[in-house]
């Protein structure tokens, strides 16, 4: 589904990442763990194309869309919710979530997907009318989750969705990414709570300094004293 | 002042009004979506001007064809100074600064250019048998035929931009890049078709208010863009900058207020008026920094 082979990326002349390979394969939840500033996030923009990698390979369906801009990258069926929730406070939920099928062509369709997350989520149904900057942080991020689906990606990559959230609103948010996962999407999770990640995903990848520093199945790393010592001590 | 008086001055202010309400909805839309102030609007105007009276004078078209040749040019201005002035200038991701030297440039050296090509004269701008004639009311009011017709335009054209912005796909898509422009690419939205989207529909309605103006004032002159530009501006930032309707009520409200101060001070104070519309916006924002009305394309 996605593999990305001996990527290197940076900002300008600052290097981030110093050559990663990561695969999402299809139908399962792969975790992006790993301190601050280890590169997560700059992977993730590397897939969505915000950052053109340096070197080395993002293939999506087997094609390369390590050079094509965003906005197809996001055609192309590849959803995403990010950190500081990438929502439109301005424009309602309904026009939030209408801008997250922005692609959808027809309006049946663009029903069909709507009705689909106000199920998965029917807070925001209540909600559909209200600017999204009026929302609560759970609800926002539950729209910013909503809004990547509504495209009904074959891959969705979610950005810390834990991130300030009350430990309630975190689990319900994590069951409906199982719900999601159910429904067939694929999807890579960069997550600071490692043991919230390990927990909810088949396989992990734990990135230091722009470097894996260990990857495999999420149950065994979850063993692993390297891990335990380093994330999961407070467990 | 009586009110018949005050009644014939809002009659007055309509044209005024209007033109300012067409431009101010460019204004208000391009900062919306780029953040930036495009001073070189009141040129994209001014060439409207100058496409309709070169239709109409020396190629002989008819007047409603040298609306569509006004219309023309502003929106062929319009598409160039984005995509040879903006566009470059905005990739290099330039300090604020860098962006309004830009700016101030494009619309110094479109003047300069067409000072140059025709002279700083006045011409006389083209018009039409329909828009002549005088109403009278019962009560003694005056209506020009031509401020209803400017008016009628305005007010069609306002409520469709307005409802474009508000309710189509492409509207809400351009307020999404208004407010976050990279998170509208990670949905899908090309945010370069937002942005000519919006230097179309702004040029289009400056290309309007440019034959309004032309049929209000009768002149067509390169520097006529220069001070409507700048009040026009204000009443952007006075409706809430990025607000469509906002900026379109804003421009009649500064319409009315500068014929009123025209109207109600002695003749040797009308020079003035430019100064009094900049107090006001100083005063306005004093009060009220975010303008009258909700910001609507606000960048987070």
């Amino acid at each position: 589904m996605l593999s990305i082979e001996n990527m290197v990326a940076g900002y300008g002349k600052a290097q981030v990442i110093h050559g990663i390979d990561l695969e999402v394969r299809s139908g399962e939840i792969v975790a992006l763990v790993g301190p601050n500033g280890a590169g997560k996030t700059t992977t993730i923009r590397c897939i969505t194309g915000e950052i053109r990698p340096v070197k080395g390979s993002v293939r999506y369906d087997g094609a390369n869309i390590a050079d094509i801009p965003p906005h197809r990258v996001a055609s192309a069926g590849i959803g995403c919710a990010r950190e500081g929730r990438n929502i439109f406070g301005n424009l309602t939920v309904y026009e939030n979530l209408a801008m997250g099928g922005y692609v959808i062509r027809g309006h049946l369709k663009l029903r069909e997907r709507m009705a689909w997350v106000y199920d998965l989520f029917p807070r925001l149904k209540e909600r559909t009318g209200q600017l999204a900057e009026s929302l609560s942080g759970g609800e926002q991020q539950m729209l910013a989750i909503g809004m990547a689906v509504m495209n009904e990606p074959g891959l969705l990559l979610l950005d810390e969705p834990s991130l300030g959230l009350a430990p309630v609103v975190v689990d319900q948010i994590y069951e409906k990414i199982a719900e999601i996962c159910r429904e067939g999407a694929s999807i890579l999770l960069v997550e600071q709570d490692v043991g919230l990640a390990l927990d909810i995903s088949r396989r992990a990848y734990v990135m230091e300094s722009g470097q894996i520093r260990i990857s495999g199945p999420s149950d065994e790393l979850g063993k692993d004293p390297y891990i335990i010592d380093t994330y999961l001590g407070a467990r | 002042m009586s009110a018949h008086y005050l009644a014939q001055q809002l009659i007055n202010a309509l044209s005024h009004g209007s033109i300012l309400a067409l431009l101010a909805i460019g204004y208000t839309m391009i900062y919306g979506i780029l953040g930036l102030i495009n001073f070189a609007h009141g040129e994209i105007f001014m060439i409207g001007a100058f496409a309709c009276f070169g239709a109409v004078e020396f190629l002989e078209m008819s007047f409603p064809a040298g609306v569509f040749a006004a219309i023309a040019g502003s929106v062929l201005a319009g598409l160039l100074i984005e995509r040879f002035v903006y566009r470059p200038c905005l990739k290099r991701k330039p300090e604020a600064l860098t962006v309004f030297i830009a700016s101030f440039g494009a619309s110094l050296g479109l003047r300069n250019l067409f000072t140059m090509l025709f002279g700083d004269g006045r011409r006389p701008f083209p018009s039409a048998g329909f828009l002549e004639g005088i109403i009278v009311t019962e009560s003694g009011l005056t209506v020009n035929v031509k401020d209803l017709w400017i008016f009628g335009v305005t007010v069609i054209l306002v409520v469709g931009v307005s409802v474009f912005v508000k309710h189509t796909k492409a509207g809400i898509a351009m307020r999404a890049v208004a407010y976050d422009a990279n998170a509208a690419r990670l949905v899908g939205i090309n945010g370069a078709t937002a942005v000519l989207t919006a230097f179309l529909l702004a040029s289009i309605l400056a290309g309007v208010s440019a034959v309004a103006y032309g049929v209000s004032y009768g002149i067509v002159t390169p520097s006529m863009g220069y001070q409507i530009g700048l009040d026009a501006f204000i009443a952007a930032v006075l409706g809430g900058i990025g607000n469509v309707p906002g900026a379109a009520v804003a421009g009649y409200i500064i319409g009315l207020g500068e014929i009123l101060f025209v109207a109600l001070l002695p003749p040797g104070y009308s020079a003035a008026r430019p100064t009094f519309v900049w107090a006001l916006l100083f005063l306005i924002l004093f009060l009220k920094p975010s303008g009258l009305f909700r910001p609507d394309m606000k960048n987070r």
